[in-house]
């Protein structure tokens, strides 16, 4: 035995602890400050749901449409793409393989603001134009989140059981065959992961946005912003907590 | 024809497996030359040979997962070389299983069926058919996880011959079993094949039993070319060479020099004692190597053949005894019958063996 049962409880004591003060003050505070009529002294006064009542319409519903839409389709794209390059990758030398990984991860350690400006310099102007479109704010998503499309589908297939792919190849499998009906199906886990790894990303997302987001495609995180900035921190609370609420129920949805 | 691969293709062209001229090089690495090698339809033809050999590469070419430097490749008469594996036709089997871990056993099974659009009830019922043939229609439903080794194993076997290939590889295929399994699934594959006899197979295997078991030939490689090729018997009785004497079962070697001979017998001596062989004599003086089987030497000899030694050793084993005894300044392995009363290690004992049961090896092979 490595640990004695009052070592593993007292590791679970120090654990807890610490993911309540990082993770459960800040949120417990945020879900109060959603729910408090005011709060002007230590503790918030009353309770109220009113906050939540523009959630459903408005600038806020469509606020948390255009997050979950913007997310959901840089996602599934970054997805595509990184799949793509992932098995593009494959067949790469190592040496290759190793500036391949270089290239695609780059986009997770850029300022995802250099992304919005990149993006704004480069369609703001034909031939292509996509300033003041939805295109261009899922576009910026969608590089802000590739790295981890792309890390889960390498991951994924770095694990891929020994053979099968040629196994299914030597059946008579073509390559869409081998791809679809062996590949992907074992993929799954790891782009369920990297597809909720992405999302979350995506909804949090504020930077990029802020410098690229058309009219009528204010996303939460923009709305929350200009709420807190305006000083109306318990409606930005609200929102928090839907953000918060969102993020997690998609999340569940695709760890099932 | 002139050109004699040429002409060796032709043959092969006829054959149930088949590779001629074929070459395979990484950089300026050739880790596969072999000249020619045919199987005859219906033949299960072994690859032996130690790890790096190439038999593997051999048995990836013939798949089409290795592309020859040159040569061509032939399988059920058609030249494959240049079709990709899923054209080839062939079926494998690989020491992994490689099974397809998200497919029940049935969908396994029926994979290249499906793949060839073949309609639903006659792929069920082909399905059935191959999982009944390999003992495993009780297992239809289940989910590779669920199953031991040498059911997955019996799955992969299914999976492959469910496409009816007319060539069949085994790569190491019960190297991953337990060794009562092994044995087991050694008279399986010879039920199996006994069932498909048109069903040419090319078995890989690093273990010589399954190979004496199985195979009608055997083709021993060593760093990529084929030092042995022949009957299983034949090789074993008579090695071509040291690397086949030692490789393929246990084998003494005793370093002898040719003194003469007549009609088929070879007179040698050996550190001054005389041997009577049944093989036609080379030049004289030359320097040779006798290969000797342990159970081919026997204490207390009667005949001819008489190497007189120190006991050193015995080793009892159940159904027999093992003896280690030194002979002509070399320690020779020798078994004995587990009733036999032996000396004492340490006592003098003379080994002897038949004139027909010796094979004379080139001294620097």
């Amino acid at each position: 035995m490595l640990f004695t049962k009052l070592e593993r409880r007292a590791a679970i004591g120090v654990f807890l602890l610490l993911f309540a003060l990082t993770y459960g003050v800040p949120y417990a505070l945020i879900l109060a400050a959603s729910l408090a009529r005011s709060w002007n002294g230590v503790l918030p006064s009353g309770i109220t749901l009113g906050h939540f009542a523009g959630i459903l319409g408005g600038a806020d519903g469509a606020a948390l449409f255009a997050s979950v839409a913007t997310a959901a389709m840089a996602s599934l794209a970054a997805l595509v793409l990184g799949v793509t390059a992932a098995l593009g990758a494959r067949d790469l030398s190592r040496r290759g393989r190793a500036w391949a990984d270089l290239i695609f991860f780059a986009t997770s350690a850029v300022p995802t603001v250099s992304i919005g400006l990149a993006l704004l310099v480069a369609f703001s102007q034909p031939p292509v134009l996509l300033n003041g479109t939805i295109a261009i704010v899922v576009l910026a998503h969608a590089l802000i989140v590739f790295a981890y499309a792309y890390g889960g589908a390498r991951a994924g297939l770095a694990q891929l059981p020994d053979g099968v792919e040629a196994m299914a190849e030597s059946l008579g499998a073509g390559r869409a065959t081998r791809l679809f009906r062996v590949t992907l199906p074992l993929l799954m886990g790891h782009l369920r992961a990297a597809l909720a790894l992405a999302i979350a990303m995506s909804m949090g997302e504020l930077a990029a946005t802020a410098m690229l987001y058309p009219p009528g495609w204010a996303t939460l995180p923009l709305r929350i912003f200009a709420l807190s900035d305006r000083g109306d921190v318990l409606n930005a609370a609200a929102l928090t907590s839907v953000l918060a609420a969102m993020t997690f129920a998609l999340l569940a949805a695709l760890r099932k | 024809m002139d050109d004699p691969q040429a002409a060796g293709a032709a043959t092969l062209a006829a054959c149930g497996a088949g590779l001629s001229g074929v070459t395979v090089a990484y950089g300026s690495t050739v880790t596969l030359d072999i000249p020619h090698l045919a199987a005859a339809r219906g033949e299960i033809l072994a690859l032996i040979g130690p790890s790096g050999s190439g038999k593997t590469t051999a048995l990836r070419a013939v798949a089409g997962f290795v592309r020859p430097s040159s040569g061509r490749i032939f399988a059920a008469g058609r030249d494959i070389t240049d079709l990709p594996p899923r054209a080839r036709g062939i079926g494998m089997v690989v020491q992994s299983y490689a099974l397809f871990p998200h497919l029940s056993v049935a969908e396994n099974v029926g994979f290249g069926l499906a793949v060839r659009r073949m309609p639903g009830p006659e792929r069920a019922r082909r399905v059935a058919e191959c999982l009944a043939m390999v003992g495993m229609a009780d297992y239809a439903a289940r989910m590779p996880r669920a199953l031991s080794g040498g059911q997955a194993q019996r799955v992969a076997i299914a999976r492959a011959l469910a496409i009816r290939p007319p060539l069949l590889l085994l790569d190491e295929p019960l190297s991953a079993l337990d060794a009562q399994i092994r044995a087991q699934m050694v008279d399986e594959i010879a039920r199996l094949h006994a069932a498909l006899p048109e069903t040419t197979i090319l078995y890989v295997t690093h273990d010589q039993t399954e190979a004496m078991t199985l195979a009608h030939r055997i083709a021993i490689l060593r760093a990529g070319r084929i030092v042995g090729l022949g009957a299983p018997r034949a090789l074993y009785r008579h090695p071509p060479n040291r690397f086949v004497a030692e490789f393929l079962g246990r084998a003494n070697l005793l370093a002898v020099t040719v003194r003469g001979g007549a009609g088929g017998r070879a007179i040698l001596d050996c550190a001054g004692t005389r041997l009577d062989v049944a093989t036609p004599p080379p030049a004289e003086d030359t320097p040779m190597l006798l290969c000797l089987r342990p159970h081919h030497l026997t204490p207390d000899p009667t005949g001819a053949n008489r190497l007189a030694g120190i006991l050193r050793e015995v080793r009892w084993l159940g159904a027999q005894q093992v003896l280690r005894v030194e002979c002509c300044g070399t320690l020779l392995t020798a078994s004995a019958p587990a009733a036999a009363a032996l000396p004492p290690e340490g006592s003098r004992l003379a080994l002897g063996f038949a004139p027909e049961d010796a094979t004379l090896l080139a001294g620097d092979a």
